[in-house]
């Protein structure tokens, strides 16, 4: 496309638009302004990280400290709450033979008793019962 | 006319400059600021700025890096920064109240050989700043983007968000109306 010699003056026309007033305009100064604002940008901008991840913190600690008092209880409870977890809750329904079976499945250290130490298969039934009542807690 | 790599006199490109201030080198920031306050000034002057052109230069500059992570590399980095200076002086002149936009860029006429010829282009230039302010935003930028600036169809296509075949309806129809003002 050839251009015609009023669009050629016209770009030449163009080239030199605005080029009075951008003589005007301190490229050093201009780039110290721009960089002192990207400065207090990121000052900003970390601050506000920190603020928005001040409260995740903080509430993971607390879960943190929370799961760990769980996990130190839940050990030093772990015969009772296993046996909870493992005895059925109507343990006057079971046979003997049933009772004999939860208790073998209750893979913990039950509570040493004059009963516990002769071993479950010399209890009568309601000395089962009532041991396990007693291991359920 | 073709897209604009620019390089600094070290050999660094724009590219390598945005790089290095991802890493957090401020000398990039200031360079790359240096090396287009100028033109940008140039453009955003041609576009309507005015006593406000140092505010508009900075605040481009300022969108540009805030928004750098979204600057993929299509257009020119110059390019691309008037894009968002095209824009920051749109949201300068919403946020004025309306005014009279007819005072130009300077009437301080620059020395030369021939007062009357320097007078006579002044005038022209004048003719042509009025003329430009008056187009439509898109005609606007992609006449400047492309007679001051040099810039290549492809690249403002891709600053505009646009594509090169509208880009080259909107200089078509940007210079038949300016060749209409200073015929």
């Amino acid at each position: 496309m050839t251009q015609t010699a009023s669009e050629r003056r016209l770009e030449e026309l163009a080239r030199g638009l605005g080029q009075r007033a951008a003589g005007r305009v301190d490229p050093d100064r201009t780039a110290d302004a721009v960089v002192a604002a990207l400065q207090r940008d990121g000052r900003r901008r970390g601050l506000g990280r920190w603020r928005a991840v001040a409260p995740l913190a903080t509430a993971a600690a607390v879960m943190v400290m929370i799961g760990s008092a769980v996990v130190v209880g839940s050990l030093r409870q772990v015969p009772a709450a296993t046996v909870a977890a493992a005895a059925p809750p109507e343990l006057l329904d079971l046979g003997i033979a049933e009772l004999g079976q939860v208790l073998d499945s209750l893979d913990a250290e039950a509570p040493v008793s004059e009963m516990t130490a002769r071993g479950w298969y010399d209890l009568s039934e309601a000395e089962l019962r009532e041991l396990l009542t007693t291991l359920e807690g | 006319m073709t897209g604009i790599a620019h390089v600094a006199d070290d050999g660094r490109t724009d590219a390598g400059l945005i790089a290095a201030w991802n890493e957090g080198d401020e000398g990039a920031a200031r360079d790359l600021v240096r090396r287009h306050t100028p033109a940008l000034a140039r453009f955003l002057a041609g576009a309507g700025a005015q006593e406000d052109l140092d505010d508009l230069v900075q605040e481009t500059f300022l969108r540009a890096f805030r928004r750098l992570a979204s600057y993929r590399g299509d257009a020119s980095f110059r390019t691309w920064l008037m894009a968002i200076g095209s824009n920051a002086l749109k949201d300068a002149h919403r946020q004025r109240s309306r005014r009279v936009v007819l005072s130009l860029d300077g009437r301080e006429v620059v020395g030369g050989a021939d007062p009357q010829a320097e007078a006579e282009r002044t005038e022209a230039e004048d003719r042509l700043a009025r003329a430009v302010r008056r187009l439509s935003r898109m005609q606007r930028d992609v006449f400047l983007l492309r007679a001051q600036q040099g810039a290549s169809y492809e690249d403002i296509a891709e600053a505009l968000q646009t594509s090169v075949g509208a880009a080259r309806v909107h200089y078509h129809h940007a210079v038949k109306r300016l060749k209409e003002v200073l015929a």
